[in-house]
């Protein structure tokens, strides 16, 4: 059996389960279960692309993981595993007023579908399947992002379902547009095929790709949160239950930019190699400064790291925009290593909100002496997330920097700016939270508290071993890949 | 036969222009109905004319999901939020109708510049659906009911069927299957959604959910 159909084997095995059980811990259990199982599999997956020269193929081609698919892959199923175990705790920690009985069983359900929608995305050579997935894991975490039912959790999953239906239509429109280019010129029905499309993108009208491909950005760019285009985020984030927030920050935003790559991939043999770095440039500076002039607004704990996200996917995109081996190196580090600094972050808000029963950040005060391990956790999740050393972000914005200042000086202005102000903005909003004098002392106990602190220390682990040891040997081969993809 | 089907596409886009200037609710998913009627022939009259597998499933497909599906359900919406003779206030019309006229042109004089790369043929397919695209997206900015914005939405996915159907012999089928699977699980999560505002707010103004923003 291929490695590639036993990677979704458990997700669809729970899909199917789920539902049926009732019990709240056994349904923990096994969607934490099928979780790890996922992550086994992928991490064998991830040894045997990295070890092989070609990628590995399924079902009519029409899933392919190469090493940048299954880089991704891995990070993907290992979030979603400590996520897994996290929702253990979480969910027995939640306010019972606020969830209906049924949601419970719902949570894992969606939450299988949504982790399954972004693993076909990542594994998907069809782009009408890319699309069809992306779409899917859009439903997945709408409905989960409506988890509770509060009027501001309404609200928030209303905004995401319109923009991200809206963007997701452009992407598909742009999908069809490049089929239909493709289709025009002889490639049939392989024109849905993106290793064809690679092969065959120099050959297709340049026009028909710029035009797809601006829509193929504005779409997908929705999700991966792009200025203009951003106001879903952050509220989604503030709103829906801290793993969501978790997820939505560390996996869904990567896959969207996964998407956005593919395509930025397909068209560097042609004559438009420039369009998507100037794309992902300008929407990288624009997304960059505005996220960090935002974050001085925010009043609220999971809103403030939700601009934080958008700061962080502009780097990322600057990066990618750049485009040189050692920006393409940057953009993977900064994007492993932000996904898992920042579910440890969301993981900790979860646990500050749910012992304190706010999220605002002016009542949030005294922290340290009244919730002593969640708010360390949060300390030292937050100095990661503001690239302090030795975490692997500080190395990441470094060298981002340097990628930057070999690529034009006055590009690196912005981006220090850019960069400076969004950390005095996390660190004034932040500081506050934990040594001021507090007049509540009023904090609920929280229960099965070791399933709530090992997937944050385990991420910050490995984000500051990353600091120490940059894994240059898991990076390395993707970025070889890429550049090989691209001469 | 393939004027007929440039005609079809035509009255598509002569529906959502329609569905831009509208002030019922009623009348603008009727026409949208309409929409989802013209479609449907559309792909069968393009089904007759090249057979192939692809394009009477997706001739199925469309039958099922937006001439049956789609209506009952938006039917009994209408019935369970009561919508009937509401009347919503819109950017004055002369305005909106300058902005279609506008919007049409663009997607035109876009398709004009691939004349060289496409078939005659398509690039009117092509530049009509884009058309149809561009309105749904006004559709959906303009329009301040939450009801009218799913209503842009399909009509947008309605563009991007007609630009599927416009090539030779469309989507593979499972592709089709899966987007109409989307589609319809998209609505159903909308439903549930305005059911939901109906019941938190008592009507369903987008006023209501843009509660969630920046304050100074």
């Amino acid at each position: 059996m291929s490695l590639i159909a036993l990677l979704f084997l458990p997700g669809v095995v729970s899909l199917f389960l789920l539902p049926c059980i009732a019990n709240r811990t056994w349904a923990s259990i096994l969607s934490a279960t099928a979780c790890t199982f996922s992550f086994i599999v992928a991490v064998v997956l991830a040894m045997h692309v990295y070890r092989q020269q070609a990628p590995v193929f399924f079902f009519h081609q029409w899933f392919i993981c190469d090493k940048f698919g299954s880089f991704f892959v891995l990070i993907n199923s290992l979030i979603g595993m400590t996520t897994s175990f996290y929702a253990i705790s979480y969910l027995i920690n939640e306010d019972n007023q606020h969830l209906h009985p049924l949601v419970y069983r719902f949570y894992h359900t969606g939450y299988q579908l949504f982790l399954l929608g972004m693993l076909l995305v990542l594994l998907s050579n069809n782009i009408g399947m890319m699309w069809i997935a992306i779409e899917c894991a859009t439903i997945a975490s709408v409905a989960l992002v409506g988890l509770y039912h509060t009027k501001a959790a309404l609200e928030a999953a209303w905004k995401y379902l319109i923009l991200c239906g809206v963007g997701i239509g452009l992407a598909l429109l742009g999908t069809v547009i490049l089929y239909f280019g493709a289709y025009t010129q002889g490639l049939g029905e392989h024109g849905l095929l993106w290793t064809q499309l690679v092969a065959n993108a120099a050959d297709l009208p340049p026009r028909l790709l710029a035009i797809s491909f601006v829509f193929l950005f504005v779409g997908y760019g929705t999700k991966a949160g792009f200025v203009p285009l951003h106001n879903w985020l952050p509220d989604a984030h503030a709103e829906g239950p801290a793993p969501m927030s978790a997820l939505l920050s560390g996996l869904l935003l990567n896959v969207a930019l996964f998407a956005i790559l593919r395509f930025k991939w397909m068209l560097s043999g042609t004559s438009l190699h420039s369009l998507p770095a100037y794309l992902l440039l300008i929407f990288g500076f624009i997304g960059l400064l505005f996220s960090a002039l935002s974050l001085f607004r925010q009043r609220q704990l999971k809103r403030l790291f939700a601009y934080s996200s958008i700061e962080h996917m502009s780097l990322v995109s600057i990066a990618f925009g750049l485009g040189t081996p050692l920006a393409l190196f940057v953009a993977l580090l900064h994007m492993a290593m932000h996904s898992l600094s920042k579910t440890a972050v969301f993981f900790s808000c979860g646990n500050i909100m749910q012992q304190s029963g706010t999220q605002t950040l002016s009542k949030l005060k005294g922290l340290l002496g009244k919730m002593p391990a969640s708010a360390t956790l949060l300390l030292i999740s937050t100095f990661i997330i503001l690239g302090l050393p030795p975490s692997g972000l500080f190395i990441s914005e470094l060298l981002l920097i340097l990628a930057t200042l070999n690529a034009h000086i006055l590009l690196a202005i912005p981006l220090l700016i850019g960069l400076g102000l969004a950390f005095l903005a996390i660190l004034l909003k932040i500081q506050p939270l934990f040594w001021s004098q507090s007049d509540n002392n009023t904090v609920m106990p929280l229960k099965n508290k070791i399933f709530s602190y090992w997937p944050t220390l385990l991420h910050l682990i490995i984000v500051i071993i990353s600091g120490l040891a940059v894994p240059i040997w898991l990076l390395n081969p993707v970025v070889h890949a890429i550049v090989g993809g691209l001469s | 036969m393939s004027h007929w089907l440039l005609f079809l596409i035509s009255v598509m886009l002569l529906c959502s222009a329609l569905i831009v200037v509208q002030t019922h609710i009623i009348t603008v998913i009727k026409l949208l109905i309409a929409q989802n009627t013209l479609l449907a022939g559309y792909l069968l009259t393009q089904a007759v004319r090249l057979p192939s597998v692809a394009l009477w499933v997706s001739f199925g497909i469309t039958v099922m999901v937006k001439m049956i599906v789609l209506p009952w359900l938006l039917w009994k919406l209408t019935r369970f939020l009561q919508l009937s003779g509401r009347i919503e206030p819109i950017v004055n019309k002369p305005t909106l109708l300058i902005l279609v006229t506008i919007l049409v042109l663009f997607a035109l004089i876009l398709g004009q510049t691939m004349l060289s790369a496409l078939p005659h043929l398509s690039v009117a397919g092509f530049s009509l659906s884009l058309a149809n695209a561009f309105v749904a997206l006004l559709v959906v900015i303009v329009r301040r009911k939450t009801v009218t914005q799913i209503i842009g939405l399909l009509m947008l996915e309605n563009s991007i069927f007609i630009l599927a159907a416009a090539l030779a012999a469309g989507f593979p089928w499972v592709i089709e299957l899966g987007m109409s699977f989307d589609v319809l699980m998209g609505v159903m999560i909308f439903t549930l959604f305005l059911m939901r505002i109906q019941r938190e707010y008592g009507s369903f103004q987008v006023h209501h959910v843009e509660k969630l923003k920046e304050r100074v």
